[in-house]
This record gives C-alpha cells, sequence and structure tokens, in this order.
C-alpha cells in the first residue's frame, strides 16, 4: 500500500529541507545572540550596485515566480491535510466509508506536492539571498530566532505527514482510528504554525513594528512577529487555503468524472466534487471579512497604504477581482442549478433560476462598474474628482456593498432549493414556513438596500462605512435563520437520496473553472499585496534601490500571473497522473 | 485523452479571458516611477518657484491630495486652510504650541494630532488622534524647503498673504 | 404546485389557505423588518454613530 515509481525519489528533499533549515537557524541565532541587544543596526541604505546582477535575468521576475510558486504549492498542501481531516473525522461520526476514502484519496494524489512545496520554498530561499542579500541580511538580523520554530515546525510536519498517511490502512479500527486522528490534527497545526511563521517575515515586510524609523531594531522579536498585518493575514491565508484545496480537489473529482466509465464511478466523483466545492465555496463566503480586516489594518498601519491600496493605481485591480468573484459567483449557482436534477422533486423549482439569475447577473454587473478612476492626485483634480460623472453612482463602495450582499442571499437561495430538490417537507405549517422564509428575504432585502441607498448616498463617509455592517450582519442573519426553519421544516419529512452522478457533463466545467479562477486571483491579490510597499523593501524603513523598485502595471502583472498559473497546473496535473497511476491498478479502473 | 484536451483547452481559455481583460479592456496604467529623495532641483529662489515647488509636492511627493478631497471625505478640504489656522489656535481642541497661522500649519503637518478638525480623528479615540502621518516620517519624507513650499502653497489657495520666507532669507 | 382542487369546498379551503398564508407572508416582512431595523439601529450605535442621520 506504498506508492510506487517516481514518488521515490523525492523524498529525501523533505528531511534535508528542516535539517538544513535546523542548521541555519542555528547559525543565525549565535549571530544575533553575538550581536548583543545594543548591537541593532538601521536599516542599510542601498544603492543600485548593491543589488548581484545575472545578465538576461530579471531578479524581481525570478523571486515573483519562486514566491508565487511556493505560495501556491504551500496553500495546496496546508489545505489538503485540513480537509483530510474533516472528511475523516465526518466519515467516523457518520460511519460512512466515502468519506474515509476521498480523504485518503485525495493525501495519495496529493503527497508529491509535500515535496514540490519544500523544493519551491528552496529556490525562493536560493533566489533571494542571491539577488537581495542586504534585505535578507537585514530581516535575517531580526527574525534569526524565528527560524528555529519554522525548522522545528517543518520537522513535526514532516514526521506528522508520513504517520498520517503511511499509518492511514494500519490505524484504521478502534482507538488507532483515533490516535490517526490525533496524528491528522497534529499535522494541521505543525502546518498552520509553519505559515503563521512564514507570515511573520512577510508582514513585517508590510507593516514592521519593533523597528525605529531607521529601521535599528529595538530587540524584542514578538513585536516585530505580531505586527499590525500578522493576525489578520494568518487568518486571511488559513481560510483562503482552505478554500484553494476545495477548488483543486474538487476539480480533480470534475476531471475524473468527465472520463469515469462506470456508474459508480462517475457517482463517487460527483459526490466527491460537489463535497470539495461546497467546502470551497463555504471558505470562500468568509473570506471578505477577513480581507476587511487585513485591509482595516492596513489603513491603521497607514492611510497612504491604503489609499494607494483601494484609490491609487491599483483601483482597476480590484475590478479585475470583481470580474473574477462574480464569475466564480456564477459558476456556483450554475452547479447548483445542474444539481437540481439530482433530486426528485428538483424540476419544479428550475422555474425560480431564471430570476435568480437575473438578480446575480445584475449584481455582478453592479460589482463590475468602475468605481475610482483616479489615476494619480493631478488626474483626479483634471478630472474634477475621483468618480466617474455617468457611472459614479454604481461606482461607489455602498453599492458594491449592496451588490454583493444579494449576490451573497441569491445564491444563498440556490443552495435552498438546491436542498428542497431532494428534501420535501411534510409539517402541517409548511406553508407558512415557506411564508416565513419568503417573508425573511423580502425584508433583508428591502432592508439591504434601504441600508445602501439611504446611508451611500445621503449621509457622509463615516455613515457610508458604518453601513456596510448592518448590511452584512442581515445577510448572515438570513443565512443562519434560513437554515434554522429549513431544519425545523425537514424534520419527519420525506428525503430521497441524491442519486450522484446524475448530472450533465457541462456541469463539471464549472468546478474547473472555480479551480482556474481561484489560481489566478491568487496570484493577482498576491501581487496587489505586495506591491503596495511600492518602492520599499521593507515599508518605510528599507528602501528598494535596485533598477526594478518601480511597480509594475497591472497588465504586466496579469501575464507574469498568467504564466505562473498554467505552470503551476501543469505540475498539478502531472502530480496527480503520478498518484493515480498505481491507484488505477487497485482500484480496479473506476477512474 | 479527449477529455485531457478539452479541460486543458477550457483551463487555458479561462485564463486567457482573464489575462485579455487585464491587458486591454482596463486602461493601461503604469505607476510611475519611485519619487526621488527630493522633489526640488534647487533651493527656491523666488516665491513663484516656491509656490510651483508647493503645488508640485502637494500633489507628487506628499500625498496630500490622495485624502485631502472634496469628493473623499477622508481628510478636510484645505482650499481655506490658511484662512481658518489662526482661528484654531483659541479652539477648545487645541493642544500645539504654535503661535501664528504659519507655525500652525507647520505643526499640523509635522504633529497632525495637535489639532484634530471634528469628525476626522482616528476612530475610537474620540477625535483626540490624526490618521495622518508626520510628512517628514521616512513613508512621505519631504524636506523642511518642501514643508515649507507647502504652507506657502495652502497660503496661495485660501488667499491669505504668503508669510512664508524663502529659504535664503530664512538662513539670515 | 399540483393543488388542481375539484370540489367549491376544496377551492374555499385553499383560498382561505392563500389568505392566511399572504397574511404570514406580510406578518414575517413586518416582524423581520422590524428586527433588522432595531439590528441596524444597535449596529450602528456599536459603532458611535446616530441611526437617524442629522445635517
Amino acid at each position: 500500500m506504498t506508492h510506487r515509481g517516481p514518488l521515490r525519489c523525492l523524498p529525501p528533499t523533505r528531511w534535508l529541507v528542516p535539517v538544513l533549515a535546523l542548521l541555519a537557524s542555528a547559525a543565525l541565532a549565535q549571530d544575533v545572540l553575538a550581536a548583543g541587544p545594543s548591537g541593532y543596526a538601521p536599516a542599510p541604505v542601498l544603492s543600485p550596485g548593491d543589488y548581484p546582477a545575472i545578465r538576461g535575468l530579471s531578479p524581481r521576475l525570478a523571486v515573483w515566480f519562486a514566491a508565487q510558486m511556493h505560495v501556491w504549492f504551500a496553500a495546496f498542501v496546508l489545505a489538503v491535510p485540513i480537509f483530510a481531516v474533516i472528511l475523516e473525522f465526518v466519515g467516523v461520526v457518520k460511519k460512512d466509508a466515502r468519506y474515509d476514502r476521498v480523504a485518503y484519496e485525495f493525501l495519495r494524489v496529493s503527497i508529491t506536492a509535500f515535496s514540490l512545496t519544500a523544493v519551491t520554498g528552496g529556490i525562493l530561499l536560493a533566489a533571494l539571498i542571491v539577488f537581495y542579500p542586504d534585505l535578507m541580511k537585514y530581516l535575517a538580523s531580526i527574525f534569526g530566532p524565528t527560524a528555529l520554530f519554522y525548522a522545528l515546525f517543518f520537522f513535526f510536519e514532516t514526521a506528522a505527514l508520513y504517520t498520517y498517511y503511511y499509518g492511514w490502512k494500519r490505524m484504521a479500527e478502534g482507538r488507532l482510528k483515533l490516535l490517526h486522528l490525533a496524528v491528522g490534527i497534529g499535522l494541521n497545526l505543525s502546518g498552520t504554525g509553519l505559515m503563521f511563521v512564514a507570515n511573520a517575515w512577510v508582514t513585517f515586510m508590510m507593516t514592521p513594528a519593533g523597528v525605529d524609523a531607521a529601521g535599528a531594531f529595538g530587540g524584542n522579536v514578538w513585536e516585530a512577529v505580531n505586527n499590525h498585518l500578522w493576525s489578520p493575514m494568518n487568518l486571511h491565508r488559513f481560510v483562503a487555503n482552505i478554500a484553494y484545496g476545495g477548488s483543486i480537489a474538487g476539480a480533480y473529482a470534475a476531471y475524473r468524472f468527465l472520463g469515469a466509465s462506470s456508474e459508480e464511478g462517475r457517482a463517487h466523483y460527483d459526490w466527491m466534487g460537489y463535497t470539495a466545492s461546497l467546502i470551497a465555496i463555504g471558505a470562500l463566503l468568509p473570506l471578505p471579512f477577513a480581507g476587511y480586516w487585513l485591509t482595516a489594518e492596513i489603513y491603521s498601519f497607514s492611510q497612504q497604504m491604503g489609499i494607494t491600496l483601494m484609490g491609487g493605481v491599483f483601483a482597476w485591480l480590484f475590478i479585475v477581482q470583481a470580474v473574477i468573484i462574480g464569475a466564480l459567483f456564477l459558476a456556483a449557482n450554475y452547479y447548483l442549478w445542474c444539481g437540481f436534477g439530482r433530486g426528485g422533486y428538483g424540476a419544479g423549482y428550475l422555474k425560480y433560476v431564471k430570476y435568480i439569475a437575473v438578480v446575480v447577473a445584475a449584481s455582478f454587473l453592479v460589482w463590475f462598474t468602475p468605481h475610482t478612476l483616479i489615476l494619480t492626485p493631478s488626474e483626479a483634480r483634471a478630472i474634477g474628482g475621483q468618480y466617474h460623472p455617468y457611472l459614479g453612482p454604481l461606482g461607489l463602495m455602498p453599492a458594491k456593498n449592496t451588490a454583493v450582499n444579494m449576490m451573497l442571499l441569491f445564491t444563498f437561495l440556490s443552495f435552498l432549493l438546491y436542498r428542497r430538490a431532494h428534501r420535501r417537507p411534510v409539517v402541517p405549517w409548511v406553508k407558512y414556513g415557506n411564508a416565513l422564509q419568503a417573508g425573511l428575504f423580502t425584508a433583508a432585502v428591502a432592508n439591504i438596500s434601504f441600508l445602501g441607498v439611504y446611508y451611500g448616498y445621503f449621509t457622509n463617509t463615516v455613515y457610508k462605512v458604518a453601513s456596510s455592517v448592518p448590511q452584512v450582519a442581515t445577510t448572515l442573519f438570513v443565512i443562519v435563520a434560513c437554515l434554522v426553519i429549513e431544519w425545523l421544516m425537514a424534520r419527519g419529512g420525506r428525503s430521497e437520496d441524491f442519486k450522484w452522478g446524475r448530472m450533465p457533463e457541462r456541469s463539471q466545467y464549472a468546478l474547473i473553472l472555480i479551480a482556474v479562477s481561484f489560481t489566478w486571483l491568487m496570484g493577482l491579490m498576491g501581487f496587489v499585496r505586495s506591491a503596495i510597499r511600492q518602492h520599499w523593501h521593507v515599508y518605510s524603513v528599507m528602501k528598494d534601490a535596485s533598477a526594478e523598485a518601480f511597480t509594475p502595471s497591472i497588465a504586466y502583472a496579469a501575464k507574469v500571473v498568467s504564466a505562473g498559473t498554467v505552470v503551476f497546473l501543469a505540475i498539478i496535473v502531472f502530480i496527480f497522473w503520478l498518484g493515480g497511476m498505481g491507484q488505477e491498478k487497485e482500484a480496479g479502473g473506476d477512474g | 485523452m479527449g477529455r485531457f484536451v478539452k479541460t486543458a483547452a477550457f483551463s487555458l481559455f479561462i485564463i486567457g479571458l482573464y489575462t485579455f481583460y487585464s491587458v486591454f479592456v482596463i486602461p493601461p496604467i503604469n505607476p510611475g516611477e519611485p519619487p526621488s529623495e527630493s522633489a526640488a532641483s534647487g533651493e527656491p529662489a523666488t516665491i513663484v518657484e516656491l509656490l510651483a515647488l508647493g503645488e508640485e509636492v502637494y500633489n507628487g511627493k506628499g500625498a496630500c491630495a490622495l485624502c485631502h478631497t472634496r469628493e473623499g471625505g477622508r481628510a478636510p478640504a484645505l482650499e481655506g486652510s490658511a484662512l481658518v489656522a489662526k482661528a484654531r489656535l483659541s479652539s477648545p481642541g487645541y493642544s500645539g504650541k504654535a503661535v501664528d497661522a504659519e507655525s500652525y500649519l507647520y505643526e499640523s503637518l509635522v504633529d497632525p494630532s495637535a489639532y484634530v478638525v471634528p469628525g476626522y480623528g482616528v476612530s475610537g479615540t474620540d477625535g483626540g488622534v490624526s490618521p495622518m502621518p508626520d510628512v517628514r516620517a521616512s513613508s512621505i519624507g519631504l524636506s523642511e524647503t518642501e514643508i515649507r513650499a507647502v504652507i506657502a502653497y495652502l497660503q496661495s489657495v485660501s488667499g491669505v498673504e504668503i508669510t512664508v520666507a524663502l529659504p535664503e532669507r530664512r538662513r539670515e | 404546485m399540483a393543488l388542481e382542487a375539484g370540489s367549491v369546498a376544496m377551492q374555499e379551503q385553499n383560498s382561505a389557505l392563500r389568505m392566511k398564508t399572504t397574511l404570514a407572508f406580510i406578518a414575517s416582512v413586518l416582524g423581520f423588518g422590524a428586527l433588522f431595523l432595531v439590528l441596524d439601529l444597535l449596529l450602528f450605535n456599536a459603532q458611535g454613530l446616530s441611526f437617524v442621520f442629522k445635517g
């Protein structure tokens, strides 16, 4: 039950990296301790000559590409164990072997990605040390001690991964199964810890703390670690990783679904695709709130940085983001509508689809209307303000907040109808229950519109921003209240099993679209997160004096991200293909 | 193999669509070069040069216009700032050490929390702390001359007499 | 919905039910609407703002 062939040659990297990291951190720690608390120099002031150059190679592009690959792989390998454990746990609780099988299958096909995360991480580190030696020296002088934690987490993660993976079949029964689950949780804790350490380095570069205005370190590592963006970034990346892993798992299942030859195989992969994409969308929904926190912390650290992010040259990047999020919503809704056919009562709900589609599409258009056209402050003055004269009202944040809440509400409605497709409530008060839910939706739509229109357009900025809070609260209230009503109504109801596999082939492309869009969007948003530092290595503390200190355009970033996405997805497909080879023999070709 | 080609083509199409949108549909914006250490090529010799430098810094390196707009509402508009400066000194919320309109404006640039216009404080501080950074801080990093130039520019747009001395005369 | 009633009695029953569900719908719109208004008020308050905007 071990994997064979090409995978065998990769494991040494998994042991090599923690050992190297441990040695490096020991050396760094010695340096730091030898320097003593008074030995911290201000951040170096560099000149273009301080950057080693290799002819024909753009250092920034090399580092960017390596970092992007590493982050994609890392997000993926942090996510896989998270929902492997969740699925395993659900399987134990529900006593349903399907969950266990999917969890193991997914871990098995992904195992090579762990090595590749370490490899790309090594490449990234090497590229940084080669091309930005002074920056790395400066960062190491502050964060040297944290490398020890990094190495320890890496060591535990590797050990836990091996135990978790190779012990899956051996620890399948009774108490051993619980121990196995515990190992899985340990695997996730160490993986998450690893990410938190790396996040400290990245966020320090954006919102430095624990250093004075010249960048001289005060000696308190925790202060530097716990900078403005550390906690929101930890949360944002953690949640986003789950969404990302879910989307990749969904695409994997979709691909296997399309190739499945038996009814049983189709049913299995249809179910896996649905479960994975449910995890992906479920994790996507709270992401804007984590993003809101992240942005709020950016503003509280530096208004200037916040405005660079939201209102400056990057304003259009958020239009691109909006387009992709809109596409994700449409795809998710489309997938749910296709899924009506899985249940016996679904056909009756198809007539509502067109209305939901209109609302979601209209919200998408508002969400997509350009908001700020400001390019530079002088251009803003030339056009007499930040906003477009005609599209202005729709481009403002209140309209977008309203639209996104509507989109969330109606996507949730799609989900409710999807549930009803296989579940017919029979409690005597069904009609009243439905009326209650309809009333709830109507009142919510009215409240969200009122908040958006009145506070968005007839009051000042403080109210515009403040009104988004009750809007979101309304949406959340509807979701929770509707689910409670639904749960009460479902008691004793007739429910037939979903007919898994009864899905049109075209529905599977929605899952592939979700995975591709997530990958691309992560690349784009990673770019903007890094780009708002502008010409700084460490914002406001250490200037980038290299020839490539300028901020690249969105068009250029989009090309880099696209190239990265193609390369990354190609590698992922290759990994799945490798991982699938052994299995096809063993499972008797249901794939 | 058919499904591989189909799904790969579909994925490439999606990536292509996003790339096309980002490259050709949204307007091409090239972010400016990083600002040079000083916006001034030399010390301004005349009031006209001082005002020109002030306007340049206000809209460029100083990033003042990023927040101080009528539309944004993020920070108070500055068209009349030099006019109201004197009155601010006797306002109950004032906690600085300025003695006249010019020194008030200077103080507002380097110690913005000395007086926070009601409604524009950092939320949760009851208007006690301004969200504006010290313009000498390294993320903006204005020089003494640039700060004087901005004050002169503010006095000029407020339509009051320009009291800022040219650098040469101040040194005497 | 497949509520094809044959008899007059059924029709009357249906229209009574429809009447009642419509009333339930209106009541829940008003009820939840009031609840949302209270929620808005509290959330504006929590942010140090008055729900009724002045000026």
